[in-house]
């Protein structure tokens, strides 16, 4: 059952948007009258229950081990908000029926209504204005530009890249030509070692630059925010910039 | 070949060269050829497809004929919403972590000329075992396509046109839709509630209007804000006069769908299974169902290829 409620709530949080549905569909069987749309919309959907409501469908996956973030893609296949929209605009069309203006005042509450249950998308943490026309963080690009640069001028034997996970997402987005010993996700043990220690809250100089260097990396990018247990010089890293909170070194 | 030209839509034609895209690319990717191969061959073959289609439909002059648009409140209403949330997607970004791979495999194609021979996280030889379902749904691989002949770079391209193009293409299926769904007279009701819904549907990462705004360009995001959509509008019209065309538009749409989004290679048949059997059910007919089920084997032949690798 928890497997359920996982994937339940992985779609639409606290349900407002499944009662919607709910409404959208009875919405749909109550008052249209074509009996074709009536199947598609409404009658179509009659096996997700016994998949997304069934507990021993939760048993049987998670005996599978799949995960609820993948298996919560089922939830597209019930077509949520078209059958919302659809029995929204058979109620105004009903309204209008009636008075044309009831149907104008019914459009009107209904649009009320979703924008008072549902959530924003457009707010500041979900966007941010561009600041260049790749639409990538901009230490991003300057990061790259100044390795590429120290690179170009001979100062490194290896232009490959240990940075923080931040940073490595969006690295080849920019520069595809760019080696990382991580992107996303760390591709072998050895860079998977890197991938944790930098992770870490406290960074471990001497660790990562003598990983680093052991596989081939010519570069390090830090967060200088982060406590650091080593100092540079220790580490035997030469620091050759900074973009913002992050100090570049170049691995001797 | 002639009559089944002479009944595609525009739309149909784009799903067509969605398909096309599709199997040339793995066929290429198996086959180890570079970019700029599949370029030339994709590039011909198109042409050829679109003579034909132009040369079939040259006599009719849809392309000349101009709707009456009557403007009403409604009409403007979600036209503004529509505008706004194109603004969002031009003025403004949202940075996904999932970039790293679709965008990932477009910058590192468009750069190497190769097709998925480095991993778009590192740059190190890709380990296909890791990668089989991005493989056999290439969409990266498409916009890096389109942005080698746009002289583009790709996650410009991505970022900047891909989303009006998406959001565009999204309300132009929703229109159509609505269109089947309540008539000329209400549609624009439907695309006013589906264009607040999409803005103010943040309910969880995972719903249509989240994957519209914030994400077009992914493959997972095409396949569920607007191939989905297009689905249930061909089923509709399947179940409302069954001919040939609608029932091609089903498989167009299920081919075109395995190409954007690998999940839709086994999500598509869970939906077009539930609607074989309600159609048999409703209208008590085995013939229209077996049609309908055609449109299944593009994602038979893929998870088959998928299960192989």
């Amino acid at each position: 059952m928890d497997y359920i409620k996982d994937l339940f709530q992985l779609y639409n949080d606290n349900g407002m948007l499944m009662l919607l549905y709910v409404i959208g569909w009875l919405l749909i069987v109550v008052l249209e009258r074509k009996k074709v749309n009536k199947v598609v919309f409404a009658y179509s959907a009659w096996y997700l229950p016994l998949v997304i409501l069934n507990p021993l469908v939760g048993m049987v996956l998670q005996r599978l081990d799949i995960l609820p973030y993948r298996m919560v893609r089922i939830y597209w296949l019930l077509p949520v908000f078209w059958v919302i929209a659809y029995g929204l605009t058979i109620l105004v069309m009903q309204s209008q029926n009636v008075k044309k203006w009831m149907g104008t005042l019914v459009a009107l509450l209904a649009v009320a209504v979703l924008v008072f249950v549902g959530k924003p998308i457009v707010t500041d943490e979900n966007f941010v204005k561009n600041r260049n026309i790749y639409k990538l963080p901009e230490e991003v690009i300057e990061v790259v530009d100044k390795i590429n640069a120290d690179y170009d001028a001979g100062l490194s034997d290896s232009r490959k890249v240990v940075m923080p996970l931040e940073l490595a997402v969006y690295a080849r987005l920019y520069d595809g030509s760019v080696p990382l010993l991580y992107g996303r996700l760390p591709d072998t043990d050895e860079s998977g070692v890197i991938f944790a220690a930098m992770g870490y809250d406290a960074l471990d100089m001497q660790v990562i630059a003598d990983g680093a260097l052991k596989l081939g990396c010519g570069y390090l990018v830090l967060d200088s925010e982060k406590a650091c247990q080593n100092a540079p010089q220790k580490a035997q890293v030469t620091e050759f910039a900074r973009v913002g909170k992050y100090c570049l070194y170049r691995l001797n | 070949m002639k009559s089944i030209f002479k009944e595609l839509t525009i739309v149909q034609l784009i799903l067509l060269l969605l398909g096309l895209f599709e199997v040339v690319c793995v066929s290429f990717t198996f086959l180890k050829l570079d970019l700029t191969t599949l370029i030339i061959v994709y590039g011909m073959l198109s042409m050829v497809v679109l003579g034909y289609y132009i040369r079939v439909h040259g006599r009719h002059s849809f392309l000349l004929c101009r709707p009456k648009i009557r403007m009403t409140p409604v009409m403007v209403a979600a036209l503004l919403c529509i505008a706004f949330q194109l603004y969002v997607v031009i003025c403004y970004q949202h940075n996904d972590a999932d970039d790293a791979w679709y965008v990932g495999t477009s910058v590192t194609t468009w750069q190497s000329g190769k097709l998925f021979l480095y991993s778009p996280y590192n740059g190190e030889p890709l380990n296909w075992a890791n990668a089989k379902d991005y493989l056999l749904s290439p969409l990266p691989v498409f916009w890096a396509v389109l942005s080698k002949l746009m002289h583009v770079h790709p996650t410009v391209f991505c970022h900047c046109a891909v989303p009006v193009l998406m959001v565009c293409l999204a309300y132009g299926v929703y229109y159509m839709l609505g269109r089947e769904l309540v008539g000329k007279a209400y549609v624009w009701y439907f695309v006013l509630f589906t264009g607040v819904l999409n803005m103010f549907g943040y309910y969880s990462t995972r719903t249509t209007g989240t994957f519209l705004l914030f994400r077009s360009w992914q493959g997972k995001a095409v396949y569920c804000a607007i191939l989905l959509p297009l689905f249930f509008y061909y089923v509709l019209k399947v179940f409302q006069n069954a001919e040939r065309r609608w029932i091609i538009g089903m498989i167009l749409t299920s081919l075109a769908s395995c190409m954007v989004s690998f999940s839709a290679v086994t999500l598509t048949p869970l939906l077009a299974g539930a609607m074989c059997l309600t159609y048999a059910v409703y209208k008590k007919d085995l013939k229209v169902p077996l049609e309908m089920a055609c449109c299944v084997i593009p994602n038979v032949v893929l998870l088959t290829v998928y299960l192989m690798m």
